[in-house]
């Protein structure tokens, strides 16, 4: 027994040697699916960062940004992973407080306001609603127009399940506050059907089911860059539009810290946010030249943006809320 | 046996480890139970209705089934059970949604397909077409002397029905009942979309949420629990309506004598509407596929070619597994029935069904913390994904092979210990000509089941590991609607080619004993 465990322990030695000599690390990435797919900004990314470093990275991808966190909840200390990259602002505080995230010690230069010490955004959009202008002639000017028109039909997401539908819900509260109870009566008489997430709402809105679909003010971007028509526009909202900030925080458990810190920094070089506008197709947080099909979106200068601690607190009242007001 | 067990009670047991008992009661609210009222609501017009246009339609296939081609379609029936309900549920939805090719149909009644409707229609096309399987399945057990002394007592039209046909699907109806009412219970997507709102839904949502987006263990659990004890109830309310009776001693399947006539047409009428009805969803996957321009790029690209590749083993390993778990249990149900009592058996019988209750989201979430550790290094995740695939579907292959299976065993039970057949021998002579036929149909249901799946594959899914449901699903989530639909396309293909390949090969394959 005793040469067994000394056998053990000499190739267990061998192994971890062998990777503390190694010069190539892996720099292990969780993220959600689009951003790591061929199409997405993955591919890119990996080949620039890994041209100045003596590093691989891996990506490794859940199917959407809510499972990520649940993903390292439940992998907790033992996780693989050095950073994750892919939730947002509304998720922030519930992952400050796993406990299982690091200072990340970085200080880039961003194009939106952002103070946090575990996590940095790596893009932002802002949520709207997306119409087909060859079909939807005089689109509402206003969530108030909307709530007040009665010839319009849309399909939103359910907050429940899915993050541009917590979106929704974020916006109706920073506009109407308390009135918002009231303000969801009037709406759900627009709303066609709640969709577990955003795919199948933009499918239906495709498929001509509805006039109007929650989506982002990006969206028409994809559609001029892939499909060339400029047929579908983001209705643009007097009171604003509420903002999503996507981030990346480094984890505790990671042996690479250091190699981490320099893919956080890399997250606002230009080589990475140039991937952003026409892969994640959603804005870079950085000032950089914006390709032609962003130039045609209008872009809302009153970002709605509701504090993440209060939305960490308050979230299941309001969730509660709008379904008794159903 | 073990294999079931360990694949439920593991991960189960894990995500106990994370409840929180000082809060038992804390996720109670009144919400939950106007849910589960109209859950039960939903679930039991949808399984009805379902149940009677399938045993109308399973009459009128089994009555014509001279016309050539119907075998085949009768085999094709499953696809829109288990093809990924979301590309079901968006079919509908080009069909009878607002703008829909069917929707003035809707219209002129002054329907709609949001509400309650939608929800009915969604679930009876999700499940009537399967019902008809497994009842054209059980007509085709009626033996052929029963038919000839019906013909011969010149029983014809509803009286031939009532005496002959109706006995043998009565005895189908309680499990038929029980599978389609816990499906209707626990269904997700279809509630949310067709629903309309959150007054409709069901507790599976709320399971979802819990789990995905609060990490709240104990709500999932409480709710999940709930879940569990009213499907039992149900579950043991169809089940203790199981009469077992087995026929006459006849080796002759039955085999109709009818042929073409004018008087039929109605008949043919109706079946044609069937047809359509049942196929309907899958119209728009086959138009909206062949007109993508994307349809080459994507056949051709490494992410469906590594999906395409996935989706081949987790069919074959799944379906495989499955079947071999419900033969095994097969015979097991057959020894309690010899050795024990009819109430032991529907114990048994209520054991298989309630893996439909287990919740595939928590079920996931288990594995997922079980085996976070190795996640990655060794891939285990393609293996979980068989696994739990193949254990959930075991309800599904043993409903489907259990009427012949019973029904030769207690025919032939007599006739094998005369001749003394034991064992895999007597399996091999007796059994296996007899239940091929059905142990395909599970063997192909269960396999593409198995890769429609988009919760279990979710949880341990990576860019180098997808299956062509998860492809079509990415896909649409990055604004590639054509692309996905391109992979809509292939994808029924694929099944198609699997359906078409597994028949022609599995009704060869002859077990010979040396």
């Amino acid at each position: 027994m005793k040469n067994l465990s000394n056998i053990i322990a000499v190739i267990l030695l061998l192994l971890t040697s062998s990777n503390i000599f190694a010069e190539n690390k892996t720099l292990i990435i969780y993220t959600y699916d689009s951003f790591a797919a061929e199409w997405g900004p993955g591919p890119s990314i990996k080949s620039a960062f890994e041209k100045n470093c003596d590093c691989t990275i891996e990506f490794i991808a859940t199917s959407n940004a809510a499972t990520l966190l649940t993903k390292i909840q439940l992998e907790g200390t033992q996780s693989n992973a050095d950073i994750v990259l892919g939730f947002d602002q509304n998720f922030l505080i519930d992952a400050e407080k796993t406990n299982l995230f690091i200072k990340h010690a970085i200080d880039p230069e961003l194009n939106i306001d952002w103070k946090n010490d575990y996590f940095t955004p790596y893009d932002y959009g802002q949520f709207a609603f997306i119409y087909d202008d060859t079909k939807l002639l005089n689109p509402p000017k206003s969530m108030a127009e909307l709530i007040d028109r009665d010839d319009i039909k849309i399909i939103v997401q359910d907050p429940r399940t899915s993050t541009p539908g917590l979106g929704l819900l974020l916006w109706v509260k920073s506009i109407y506050g308390k009135d918002s109870p009231n303000a969801w009566q009037s709406l759900n008489d627009k709303i066609i059907t709640y969709t577990p997430g955003w795919s199948e709402a933009y499918g239906m809105f495709l498929e001509n089911e509805a006039d109007m679909v929650l989506s982002y003010t990006t969206s028409p971007a994809y559609h001029l860059m892939y499909e060339e028509t400029n047929k579908y526009k983001a209705a643009s909202f007097a009171e604003g539009h509420y903002m999503q900030i996507e981030v990346a925080g480094i984890l505790k458990s990671s042996q690479n810290f250091k190699l981490a810190q320099k893919f956080m920094n890399f997250i606002s070089s230009n080589e990475f946010q140039s991937e952003i506008p026409t892969k994640n197709i959603m804005y870079p947080v950085t000032n950089i030249e914006l390709p032609e099909a962003y130039k045609q979106l209008t872009q809302s200068n009153n970002k709605l943006l509701i504090r993440p601690e209060l939305v960490h607190a308050s979230k299941k009242n309001w969730i509660n809320e709008w379904l008794n007001s159903q | 046996m073990v294999i079931i067990i360990i694949t439920l009670i593991a991960p189960l047991l894990t995500i106990l480890l994370y409840y929180d008992f000082n809060s038992i009661l804390s996720s109670y609210q009144p919400y939950y139970l106007n849910v589960i009222k109209f859950s039960i609501f939903q679930a039991i017009i949808s399984s009805i209705v379902s149940v009677c246009m399938g045993i109308l339609f399973a009459h009128l296939l089994f009555k014509h089934s001279y016309i050539h081609g119907i075998n085949s379609l009768v085999n094709f029936l499953s696809f829109t059970f288990i093809l990924p309900t979301i590309i079901i549920v968006l079919g509908i939805i080009s069909i009878y949604g607002n703008s829909g090719y069917l929707n003035y149909i809707l219209e002129f009644f002054d329907l709609n397909i949001y509400g309650i409707l939608g929800i009915i229609i969604a679930h009876v096309l999700l499940n009537f077409p399967f019902v008809t399987r497994i009842i054209f399945q059980s007509l085709q057990d009626i033996s052929h002397d029963e038919w000839s002394l019906a013909k011969h007592n010149g029983l014809e039209g509803f009286a031939l029905f009532k005496t002959i046909e109706w006995p043998a699907i009565k005895k189908t109806l309680p499990t038929i009942l029980t599978m389609v009412f816990i499906l209707c219970f626990m269904s997700f997507a279809p509630v949310i979309i067709f629903g309309g709102g959150p007054n409709f839904s069901t507790l599976e949502i709320s399971i979802y949420q819990a789990l995905l987006f609060e990490y709240d263990f104990t709500k999932a659990i409480n709710l999940a629990f709930i879940q569990i004890i009213i499907c039992l109830v149900f579950l043991l309310i169809f089940l203790f309506q199981n009469r077992i009776s087995f026929f006459t001693l006849s080796e002759n399947r039955a085999s109709v004598t009818n042929t073409y006539s004018i008087r039929y047409l109605p008949d043919y009428l109706l079946l044609l509407l069937f047809i359509m009805f049942a196929f309907s969803p899958l119209v728009t996957i086959i138009l909206d596929g062949i007109q993508s321009p994307k349809l080459l790029k994507i056949a051709f690209s490494k992410s469906f070619l590594i999906a395409l590749t996935y989706t081949f083993i987790i069919s074959v390993a799944s379906g495989l597994l499955s079947i071999i778990l419900t033969l095994g249990l097969l015979s097991f149900g057959k020894n309690i029935f010899i050795k024990n009592s009819l109430k032991r058996f529907v114990v048994f019988e209520t054991y298989i069904y309630l893996l439909l209750v287990f919740s595939p989201v928590l079920i996931s979430s288990g594995f997922f913390i079980l085996f976070r550790q190795y996640l990655g290094i060794l891939n285990p995740g393609l293996w979980i994904v068989i696994l739990i695939n193949a254990v959930f579907t075991i309800p599904l292959s043993y409903s489907l092979i259990k009427s012949s299976f019973y029904k030769i065993f207690f025919e032939q039970d007599f006739l094998s210990q005369s001749l003394g057949l034991k064992g895999l021998t007597r399996f091999i002579l007796i059994e296996w000509p007899v239940i091929k036929i059905p142990v395909i149909t599970a063997f192909v249901v269960t396999s593409v089941i198995s890769t429609s799946d988009l919760v279990i594959i979710s949880f341990f899914g990576t860019n180098n590991f997808s299956t062509l449901s998860l492809l079509m699903f990415r896909l649409m989530g990055s604004y590639q609607i054509q692309e996905s639909q391109a992979v809509a396309l292939l994808f029924l293909i694929y099944c198609f080619i699997y359906f078409v390949i597994s028949y022609k090969l599995l009704t060869k394959l002859k077990i010979r004993i040396n």
